[in-house]
């Protein structure tokens, strides 16, 4: 994976990032730890393809720090008296540090069990447990506090306030956990400094390139430092160049000890995450290193 | 932390709202319309009733608070059939001596005439001007105070002399230039006789566009000598403020019996008091309050209807902004502040614009009418927190539907 990445990112945003979680150890750990593991379940999960519900059900079950855990997650929806099921027994864990990438064809449940995972919605049936908190049990309030703590969004369509600067779009999640003025400033310019914006910190989003806006969005999901970024087709409306970017600077983020789940579409964005889930029809048909799910062509998948 | 949460989130609720606003000048505008024509008509119509509060208690100032006035007819009333108001006799020398003997608990007894007659001296003439016949107690019944000179004392009543006490009108319109000491003495003819300037009388103003200075005051014998004595007299009888009912049951006694009024028939007279202009005049302006508080609501429901409409729109515009606060961490409490604030403060912002035109309404009411206007700054403060009110009540539902959109489906919104 790192020789596909490390020409356009060492080149382009190496002096900006510092590692900043408590970084290099749970990286190191999860390199040493997690890491075997989940690649032998991805070679399972690369020869049979059916393998991997129960395989990742296993790895839910003996990894007791998992970040995400999922178990049978379904969620139905109702439309016109037909029950469409967006998931349909998904369990999947994720640990901290990790690199997920979700692939799988549209409509196959991607944005919805990021929505899940983002604690935006609920599922049907299931039980998730997000840092060891069983999220069922919340309130709306809760859920509201745990999305603004703990999970930091990245949308396909930026998702800024037109009006507001983009400092000031960064410190939203900072106003709604009550951090005073003074100190949302700075960690805000921090987080802007740090995805490479420091010259357009007082641009509104209508000033500044795709690439720049979800710069900014970036940069507010991590202002935050919450345990897990989500990102759902980060690069959907980037041209290539601009979408490498942007993946360059997830690839440092997740260097530095972030964990990330992103959707995509592209094959080759997936390849080159550490570890990839395939979504088909609301299930998971593939569980392993980025590479193998990625070359996994989709007709395969659904043949099986 | 709590505090600082709840404070940076209305902080932002503020700031988020008034954005809004400003972003959307002309809409807000438009949209308050129903609250500033609310607000301008109760700020007029209230700002001319304080106007005619304050010079109808100047004007009622001139008719004592203790003093009792026996008169043929009672004031003010609608309701006495016209043939027995008809029918009564007048009232005239005979009761004012039987009550200026008889009645011991009055302190004074002024009778008036009034008329209408032509008074000329100095070369100049005015017409129409009224005149009063009465006695040296008048200033004692509380209808005003003399400027300069003296007022009519008994022996002017007595030889029914030709002199005169000129009300302000008067006296500046026949001697205009001179100061009231220097009229003194002066020859004027009230229709064709003359007289002896007396006195001069301080200036009372006008109330309703009336001038009442427009007045000449002489004994009541030179009247009735002058004018015929066939007219009603008004005798204004004063008494101490604590016994005025005892006075008042005195005055019947003495008038029933003068006027020999058969024990088994109502009284042919009326005791009046300036109570009665007091309740009148209040019913006048309850009245004028009723249609003012109508007129208000009505037009603030509109208004409010209005907000609710440009509200919804708002939220509807912004529901992609409010599942992104919410997938920030917005509460459900935070997005419903955000736009109750939004609502309150547009509505608040058209009560303040309906206060200005309301007060500038009644400035230009007051300028080209007879009517006054003053403002008391609590009806500058109803004004704004009644809108701010009605903003909140009104934005409440758009707000409760913004707070519970889901998140998921706001952000998909296109
Ligand atoms: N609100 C909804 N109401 C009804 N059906 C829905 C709703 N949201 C999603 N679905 C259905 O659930 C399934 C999964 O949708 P989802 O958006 O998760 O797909 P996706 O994998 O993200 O697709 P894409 O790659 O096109 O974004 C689809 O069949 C979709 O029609
Ligand atoms: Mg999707």
């Amino acid at each position: 994976m790192s020789s596909e990445e490390s020409p356009k990112n060492s080149g382009r945003a190496a002096a900006p990032v510092q590692p900043e979680k408590t970084s290099r150890e749970p990286s190191s750990t999860r390199s040493g730890s997690a890491h075997p593991e989940r690649s032998s379940r991805g070679a399972s999960g690369g020869s049979g393809v059916e393998g991997p519900l129960e395989g990742s059900v296993e790895v839910g079950a003996d990894a007791a720090p998992a970040l995400i855990a999922l178990e049978e997650i379904r969620r139905t929806y109702h439309v016109g008296g037909e029950e469409v099921r967006a998931l349909d027994g998904v369990s999947v864990a994720v640990g901290r540090g990790e690199w997920v990438a979700i692939v799988g064809q549209s409509g196959s449940g991607k944005s919805t069990l990021m929505n899940i995972v983002g604690c935006l919605d609920t599922p049907t049936s299931g039980r998730y447990r997000l840092n060891g908190t069983d999220v069922r049990g919340l309130s709306d309030d809760e859920l509201a506090d745990l999305r603004n703590k703990e999970i930091g969004f990245v949308f396909q369509t930026f998702q800024l306030l037109p009006r507001s600067t983009a400092l000031a779009n960064v410190e939203l999640p900072l106003v709604y956990r009550g951090v005073p003025r003074r100190q949302r400033r700075e960690l805000a310019e921090e987080a802007l400094v740090r995805v490479g914006l420091e010259q357009r910190m007082h641009h509104r989003p209508n000033e500044l390139s795709g690439g720049q806006r979800q710069r900014v969005a970036v940069a507010r999901a991590l202002v935050g430092r919450p345990a897990l970024l989500l990102a759902d087709e980060p690069t959907g409306n980037l041209d290539t160049a601009t979408g490498e970017e942007i993946i360059g600077l997830f690839t440092e983020l997740h260097e530095a000890g972030n964990t990330i789940v992103l959707v995509t579409h592209e094959p080759k964005l997936a390849a080159r995450c550490p570890r990839a889930v395939r979504l088909s029809d609301g299930k998971v048909v593939a569980d392993g290193p980025g590479v193998e799910v990625a070359s996994l062509q989709l007709p395969r998948a659904v043949g099986t | 932390m709590r505090i600082g949460r709840a404070i940076s989130e209305l902080v932002e609720g503020l700031r988020i709202g008034l954005g809004a606003l400003a972003g959307n000048r002309l809409r807000t505008l438009l949209t308050t319309l129903g609250i500033v024509i609310g607000v301008m008509t109760v700020i007029a119509i209230v700002a001319i009733i304080q106007g005619l509060n304050k010079s109808f208690a100047d004007q009622i100032s001139g008719l004592g608070a203790s003093t009792l006035y026996v008169s043929k007819h009672q004031w003010l009333s609608l309701g006495d059939d016209w043939w027995t108001r008809r029918n009564r006799q007048s009232i005239g020398r005979r009761e004012l001596k039987a009550i200026e003997e008889g009645a011991l608990l009055a302190r004074a007894v002024a009778p008036q005439i009034g008329g209408r007659v032509t008074v000329s001296g100095n070369g100049h003439e005015l017409s129409r001007v009224s005149i009063a016949g009465t006695n040296a107690k008048y200033l004692e019944t509380g209808a005003g105070t003399l400027r300069a000179g003296r007022f009519l004392v008994e022996a002017d009543v007595d030889f029914s002399r030709n002199v005169v006490v000129l009300g302000a009108d008067v006296a500046d319109q026949l001697f205009p230039g001179l100061e009231p000491e220097e009229t003194l003495g002066g020859r004027v003819r009230i229709n064709g006789r003359g007289f002896t300037v007396q006195g001069v009388m301080e200036r009372r103003g006008s109330f309703l566009g009336q001038t009442q200075d427009n007045n000449v005051f002489v004994p009541v014998t030179t009247f009735q000598r002058l004018l015929g004595s066939k007219r009603s007299m008004q005798i204004a009888v004063v008494g101490s403020p604590e016994e005025l009912s005892k006075l008042e049951d005195e005055l019947v006694g003495l008038l029933r019996r003068v006027r020999r009024v058969p024990p088994e028939k109502p009284d042919d007279f009326s005791i009046n008091r300036q109570e009665q202009f007091l309740k009148i005049y209040r019913q006048l302006t309850g009245a004028l309050y009723g249609v003012a508080v109508g007129v208000g609501l009505i037009t603030l429901i509109v208004g409010g209807i209005g907000i609710m409409n440009i509200m919804l729109v708002s939220v509807h515009e912004r529901t992609r902004e409010i599942g992104l606060r919410r997938a920030l961490g917005a509460r459900k409490r935070t997005i419903l502040v955000q736009f109750l604030i939004e609502s309150s403060a547009v509505a608040a912002a058209g009560g303040a614009i309906g206060t200005l035109l309301g007060l500038a309404v009644a400035q230009l009411v007051a300028l080209v009418s007879p009517l006054a206007a003053a403002v008391t700054p609590s009806a500058v403060a109803l004004g704004f927190g009644f809108s701010a009110i009605v903003g909140l009540i009104f934005g409440s539902w758009p707000a409760w539907r913004a707070a519970n959109l889901d998140p998921v489906e706001a952000l998909r919104w296109e």
